[in-house]
């Protein structure tokens, strides 16, 4: 199989509806097959690096926990704008993933930079 | 090689708008097409049509299905903004 890069951009707050986890598990089966996988986080999406998450007292995965494990699925790189950590005033939080911070500019060439970009 | 954003909604627009290169293209179609164009963005017709609202565009910003399927071929990657 040709390796490709893949860059998932997840833009919806974690817990609304399913899209967050789903999207996160068909990059986990892209990176079994050895596609280079990366994972940005923007708008409310930012949401997910939130520290003290209880997904399951809504029955639910937890969505930093999910992000926690990428990296056991040889998903390396977990991103997240800026921008948009700024806009809803997080800025200063203990980021315990220690996700990279890009600027717009940054994202604009991350996408470049990837063959298949997929948007939750 | 120029990406191809696809633009789904006025949410996705902006937040579009802040990453893409200044050579990309634009599309909208679908409710983006409610979104305010910007300069050099393209429109799906048949999506602005059913909406009736075909007048707030000029004819040369409409692309049709067979117009998307080649930009689809010649830009890399195709970004899709919900």
């Amino acid at each position: 199989m040709k390796n490709r890069s893949i860059l998932l951009m997840l833009r919806t707050s974690p817990y609304r509806g399913v899209r967050f986890g789903e999207a996160l598990d068909a990059l986990l089966v892209a990176a079994a097959f050895e596609q280079r996988c990366t994972v940005l986080l923007l708008d409310d999406a930012v949401f997910a690096l939130l520290p003290d998450q209880h997904g399951d007292v809504l029955g639910r995965r937890t969505a930093a926990k999910l992000l926690n494990a990428l990296p056991d699925y040889e998903v390396e790189r977990i991103c997240v704008c800026e921008e948009s950590l700024a806009q809803r005033g997080l800025i200063n939080f203990v980021d315990t993933l220690s996700a990279t911070r890009l600027t717009p500019a940054q994202q604009t060439a991350l996408i470049a930079a990837h063959d298949i970009v997929w948007n939750d | 090689m120029p990406a191809l954003h696809l633009i789904f909604s006025s949410a996705g627009l902006k937040s579009c708008l802040l990453r893409s290169n200044p050579n990309d293209v634009l599309l909208l179609l679908q409710d983006g097409v409610h979104a305010k164009a910007p300069e050099g963005a393209s429109v799906l017709r048949e999506h602005a049509v059913a909406r009736g609202i075909e007048s707030q565009f000029l004819a040369s910003q409409f692309v049709d299905w067979d117009d998307m399927v080649r930009l689809t071929a010649s830009c890399s990657p195709v970004v899709s903004w919900p």
